[in-house]
């Protein structure tokens, strides 16, 4: 069996001059995933091996008034444990509900944001509160939308030849930050997955609504988003449907499977179920 | 490759692919940590260590991950006086755990037990899930963690033995 050759860089610059030098190289980060879907004895793994943990540059975490910063290497356990305040709620509870307790101190939100297979819990969080990733190459840094990283396939869109450095999340008040497990909550399957809806209400109207799935593929319509807002709360029986009949017909249009756009429909009835209980109030 | 470490309180050394999962190690070269690896899949939990005072699935953790690390397994935990005491809780409060599970359950008890805000009920499930046994209701677990919060706080152990 082939062994692997392991780096261990201690900087930033010294990663991305390995990472120039071996293209085809695994970046680790926290590797859980790698792992845990190798569950060979001696898992079959590429020649070279990058370790980021060693770099001081992924771990930092900071925080301005208007967002916070993560970096890449900070571990699901860390995000949660951040607190209430310090961390928007739905990524904290999405970070929460990762795994166990055992898992979540290895993972790192680079690893779960960047997974080829599937997109991890993290992501639809993340794309709802706009956050944005900065990216670096030998070349330079460059930040893009976390949605971004979701192709027109709606599967993982995973940038290559660059690292991913830190995560800003905009600090933005929500009346509404609802987040749920699909499927068995503790182990990724095939049908498993994390809906998020965000939404903030102004003068009586829907000032802001944002709804996403992720698991196996990203389910997000932002056309659909767009047409909610305005609305009056609560909102009437007919917006409901004529939203339901829009994500639907996207999501065919692009090949989703039934049981996704069920599952996403249904999250999306509580998220307007919660926003009802909440303009009664 | 060549990795050194610390386990259970003493420097230890072993050669090892750098890739290897570190329950593997544990199992194949310190049979006496008692660390279990089952499903290599980070869901039963039977290989939960401490990594530098944190839990750890030992089967997501690669041996070059490992080296110069702190690692302490459940069975050397239990021998502890912070372990004996959460067993002496679990013993008041009649949870009765199994061969499969005892020694990590005592560990994530004995990390709640540690925590400076003190762990609520909620907390305590949560970090229970780590093991992934049906040998006792949840319910239960928590009212061990509560017993031995309790016989600390009462200083009943270790000297009213």
């Amino acid at each position: 069996m082939r062994v692997s050759e392991i780096f261990t860089p201690t900087s930033l610059i010294e990663t991305l001059g390995l990472l120039r030098k071996h293209e085809d190289a695994l970046l680790w980060a926290g590797g859980t995933e790698i792992l845990r879907l190798r569950v060979a004895r001696r898992p079959e793994l590429p020649p070279t091996i990058v370790s980021l943990d060693k770099v001081p540059e992924l771990r930092a975490i900071g925080r301005s008034d208007r967002a916070l910063d993560l970096g890449a290497m900070s571990s699901l356990a860390q995000l949660s444990a951040l607190g209430e305040g310090a961390v928007p709620e739905a990524l904290a509870e999405a970070a929460a509900g990762v795994g166990t307790e055992g898992l979540r101190n290895l993972a790192t939100l680079g690893g779960n944001l960047l997974g080829r297979e599937r997109f991890g819990d993290l992501f639809p969080a993340l794309a709802c509160l706009d956050a944005i990733a900065e990216f670096r190459s030998a070349s330079g840094s460059r930040w893009m939308a976390v949605g971004r990283l979701a192709g027109r396939d709606r599967k993982p869109l995973i940038p290559t030849g660059e690292i991913l450095v830190r995560v800003r999340v905009p600090f933005d008040p929500w009346d509404l930050s609802l987040v749920r497990k699909i499927g068995y909550p503790l182990w990724p399957a095939a049908d498993s997955g994390l809906f998020t809806c965000l939404a903030r209400a102004a003068k009586g109207s829907l000032y802001e609504f944002r709804a996403a799935l992720g698991g196996p593929l990203f389910l997000r319509d932002r056309e659909t988003e767009t047409e909610l807002i305005g609305k009056r709360l609560p909102l009437q029986r007919r917006d409901i449907e004529s939203a339901r009949a829009s994500w639907r017909n996207r999501f065919e249009e692009d090949g989703v499977g039934a049981p996704w756009i069920e599952r996403f429909l249904a999250a999306v009835d509580e998220s307007f179920d919660a926003l009802r209980a909440g303009a009664s109030r | 490759m060549t990795i050194d470490f610390i386990l259970d309180g003493a420097d230890v050394s072993c050669r090892a692919r750098a890739t290897d999962r570190l329950s593997d190690v544990l199992a194949q070269e310190f049979p006496k940590a008692c660390v279990g690896s089952d499903c290599r899949a980070g869901r039963c939990g039977r290989c939960v260590v401490l990594m530098d005072g944190k839990l750890a699935l030992a089967c997501l953790v690669p041996a070059f991950r490992v080296r110069g690390a702190e690692i302490v397994s459940p069975r050397a935990y239990a021998r502890t006086e912070e372990g004996e005491s959460v067993a002496a809780g679990f013993e008041r409060a009649g949870v009765a755990t199994c061969e499969f599970c005892t020694p990590q359950r005592i560990l994530i008890a004995g990390l709640l037990l540690e925590e400076a805000a003190g762990a609520d009920d909620r907390r305590i499930l949560e970090a229970m899930q780590t093991v992934q046994c049906r040998c006792v209701e949840p319910s239960a677990l928590v009212e061990g963690v509560r017993a031995a919060v309790e016989l600390r706080s009462a200083r009943k152990w270790p000297h009213a033995r």
